[in-house]
């Protein structure tokens, strides 16, 4: 399913966003993410964040750039994954951004998701 | 119209032979100005520059993720990887592109050790800067060793704010293994980076 998200977009913030739109003349810079998920027994929750270059609705279906897989082995917290992605990773103008996520398990809920970057 | 550079004076044999003003200015913009402010002070207008590294830059993201248990043989991982927006089939090597360079600025691995037991495993990073085809016999790049805790989980990132380089034509795969064929699982080898 695709996750509902809150944008904070210099410091005007929107809620309940499925994807994020590069503004039109900018670049997105992607500089870090962190994720961890709480589960019911051990499992692999999975946040995929996927992108669509050249812009349109982000969906289960949207090509995949990050598959990120958090393993936990109890019941509990899974491991916490933090990317910091030095210089940045770039999405073009009109870019669409999003994030679905699968699994582990059926009493696991998702905890910390964040994409920090900017545009310019 | 701001003055940018004012240019030393040309001296032959100790004498003065010209001076001359460069002036710099954007002939698209309505004020054509540019500032020399002095330091600690922001100025209203600058003359953009960009380094070749952040001109034409394409995102490659090299992504391998798994929920099944590794093997004690080293084995090629298949994985997929994401150019400029196009997710590749299943692959085991990726190919800088011609003329280009793939400078990696991250790289994640995670793991899940769901045994009774402490275990070690091995992540290898291969490349080949001939550009031959990857196997587990390929160059190590990057021999990553995690030592996993009796039921732990482990996820280790390396920032590489420089970047690590790799030069047209390489072949990059990844290779891994642990220390028992009991259920040791690679979630996650993900390389972050862009071709310039």
């Amino acid at each position: 399913m695709i996750t509902s998200m809150t944008l904070n977009r210099n410091g005007t913030v929107t809620t309940s966003q499925t994807f994020y739109t590069v503004s039109t003349g900018k670049i997105f810079r992607l500089q870090s993410i962190a994720a961890q998920a709480q589960v019911g027994a051990a499992s692999d929750p999975i946040f995929n964040i996927r992108a669509n270059f050249a812009g349109g609705t982000v969906t289960t279906a949207s090509p995949l750039l990050i598959p990120m897989i958090l393993g936990a082995t109890s019941s509990g917290s899974s491991n916490f994954v933090t990317i910091n992605v030095a210089g940045g990773l770039e999405l073009p103008s009109g870019a669409t951004l999003g994030v679905s996520q699968v699994g582990g398990n059926t009493a696991s809920t998702y905890g910390i998701f964040i994409i920090i970057g900017y545009e310019y | 119209m701001g003055t940018l550079i004012d240019s030393s004076e040309l001296v032959v044999n100790s004498q003065t032979v010209e001076r001359q003003n460069i002036t710099i200015a954007d002939p698209s913009s309505a004020s054509g100005l540019v500032n020399v402010t002095p330091k600690g002070v922001q100025g209203s207008f600058a003359l953009t520059t960009q380094d070749f590294k952040d001109s034409g830059r394409k995102s490659i993201i090299i992504a391998y993720s798994g929920t099944s248990g590794i093997t004690a043989t080293n084995t090629l991982l298949t994985f997929q990887y994401m150019s400029g927006g196009t997710v590749s089939t299943s692959k085991t090597e990726y190919t800088v592109t011609t003329g280009k360079t793939f400078r990696i600025q991250s790289i994640l691995v995670s793991l899940r050790n769901s045994t009774a037991a402490a275990h070690d495993t091995f992540c290898n990073i291969l490349v080949d800067y001939t550009g031959t085809i990857i196997t587990t016999s390929s160059p190590t790049a990057l021999p990553i060793t995690v030592e996993l805790s009796a039921s732990a989980v482990s996820t280790i990132n390396i920032p590489i704010p420089d970047g690590l380089e790799f030069p047209t034509g390489s072949t990059i795969g990844m290779s891994a293994f642990a220390d028992t064929s009991a259920a040791i699982v690679l979630t996650n080898i993900i390389l972050i980076g862009y071709e310039y």
